[in-house]
């Protein structure tokens, strides 16, 4: 029973790259919306109620933001509804910066995805065939802003518990944070880096161990990789016909066949998600 | 974290509106429908708009910005203005393009170190558009002035015209 996760690191990898890079070279609304859903989907399976809403207000703000920012800055395209500052507010600008706000949030979807689909191990069975040091200090440097954060939750617990924050000044309890938040990224910079000795003194960088591989690169992985390779080549080939452009008049929006081939990879972790949880179910039932 | 994130872009863009201001004009009430009339006593200028660089050169642009090059690269035919007291070129520039209806996208003279406005787009032609050491450039009286468009005050009789430059003047006259 095949979960996403379980595919192959070095597919993982270029999957989801692959995804970054056409989101971000070919603009294609479409694409853009469809990642972010599909995604959203994807992330949200392995969350519970509070993280989804959180991360739906979250991403909701963000959005919104970029959206202000772009229609305050951006003054390009053909069809003028208002003027603010003496410059053009139009309805290209408007679209635009709705595309944009979704592509930011897609990415950071995407981003969270990621951080589910690659734990550590991860990280270092695709970097240590390289170099073993380069694995160590790029998992290292991946943990370090996990380490704080737990440990900037733990602390902060603690010193609520002791009445740390009892202040009535405002500015203090903020001052109070970010002493703590300094000192618990600190901390965990600190104790992060010291593994790297002790896995250095386990013989990790000596050379004599040989290592078991966990992952396996399956028939699935090959032909998925393939197809990415494939498909990529043939947009890039094409990049002037399926590029996206907002000015100074929107570009019609058609689904070129290309396309269909990203729609089935964009939804691909969804449905191998969703396939797996049923077959899980369905084995269940029948013990 | 990422709600303190938030917060503070929040206040940024808070504090880039409050110092920017917020004029909001309707697309009738900004686009001149009359210009200053010509009396006999006013003090007169002369504008002109065009990309003549770009004809015969459209492949350096996009495919969607060809269309917006003139056959003859006159975007704007030599015409006469009212000079009112104190007027810059880009004063000049602003009322000339709003009575003719020219798209104009310009960095205000707060928004720079050189405290003059800068021309970015005139027409969907944007600086970058035909390449790197593409963009705008003008002159008055056949001269190309060192200083931004908005820091040039006008004389009567004097001649504008914007330019729009391949190679950083270099094809227009204007090298540095």
């Amino acid at each position: 029973m095949l979960t996403f996760h379980q595919f192959h690191p070095l597919t993982l990898t270029l999957y989801y790259l692959f995804l970054l890079v056409i989101l971000w070279l070919f603009k294609a609304p479409i694409v853009i919306f469809l990642l972010f859903i599909s995604l959203f989907l994807f992330w949200s399976i392995s969350q519970n109620r509070k993280s989804i809403l959180n991360e739906l207000v979250f991403v909701a703000s963000l959005s919104g933001l970029i959206m202000l920012f772009t229609i305050y800055f951006y003054h390009n395209g053909a069809t003028p509804i208002f003027y603010l500052n003496d410059q053009a507010v139009t309805t290209e600008v408007i679209f635009y910066s709705i595309v944009m706000a979704v592509a930011v949030a897609a990415t950071w979807i995407t981003w969270q995805a990621l951080i589910i689909s690659f734990p550590m191990k991860k990280i270092i069975y695709l970097t240590s065939n390289r170099s073993i040091t380069l694995a160590i200090a790029l998992s290292n440097f991946v943990r370090w802003i996990p380490n704080g954060k737990i440990q900037f939750q733990k602390v902060m617990e603690a010193q609520q518990s002791i009445g740390y924050f009892s202040s009535q000044s405002k500015f203090e309890r903020m001052y109070k944070t970010v002493k703590i938040w300094m000192n618990s990224y600190y901390n965990a910079f600190e104790n992060t880096f010291q593994k790297s000795a002790v896995m250095h003194e386990r013989g990790f960088k000596s050379g004599k161990r040989t290592h078991f591989q966990h992952y396996r690169f399956r028939k699935t992985d090959c032909i998925i990789v393939v197809s990415i390779l494939i498909t990529f080549f043939i947009m890039v080939i094409n990049y002037a016909q399926l590029r996206y452009y907002f000015f100074p008049l929107r570009k019609e929006m058609t689904v070129e066949p290309i396309y269909w081939l990203v729609f089935v990879f964009i939804s691909l972790p969804i449905i191998i998600q969703i396939k797996g949880w049923v077959q899980w179910h369905y084995y269940k039932s029948k013990i | 974290m990422r709600k303190d994130l938030l917060i503070i872009a929040s206040i940024i863009l808070l504090i880039t509106i409050f110092f920017t201001g917020t004029k909001f004009q309707s697309v009738e009430e900004f686009e001149l429908t009359h210009i200053d009339d010509i009396k006999a006593d006013s003090e007169i200028v002369t504008l002109a708009i065009d990309s003549k660089s770009l004809v015969g050169n459209e492949h350096l642009l996009k495919p969607e910005l060809r269309e917006f090059v003139p056959k003859d690269g006159i975007i704007l035919k030599r015409k006469e203005y009212v000079l009112r007291n104190g007027d810059t070129v880009f004063d000049v520039l602003q009322r000339a393009t709003r009575f003719h209806k020219i798209q104009l996208e310009f960095q205000g003279a707060n928004d720079n170190v050189f405290k003059s406005a800068y021309i970015q787009g005139i027409n969907y032609l944007y600086e970058f558009s035909a390449g790197a050491n593409s963009g705008w450039m003008y002159e008055v009286n056949g001269e190309f002035p060192d200083v931004g468009v908005s820091r040039y005050t006008l004389k009567n009789g004097d001649h504008i015209e914007f330019h729009f430059t391949k190679n950083l003047g270099k094809d227009i006259g204007g090298e540095f």
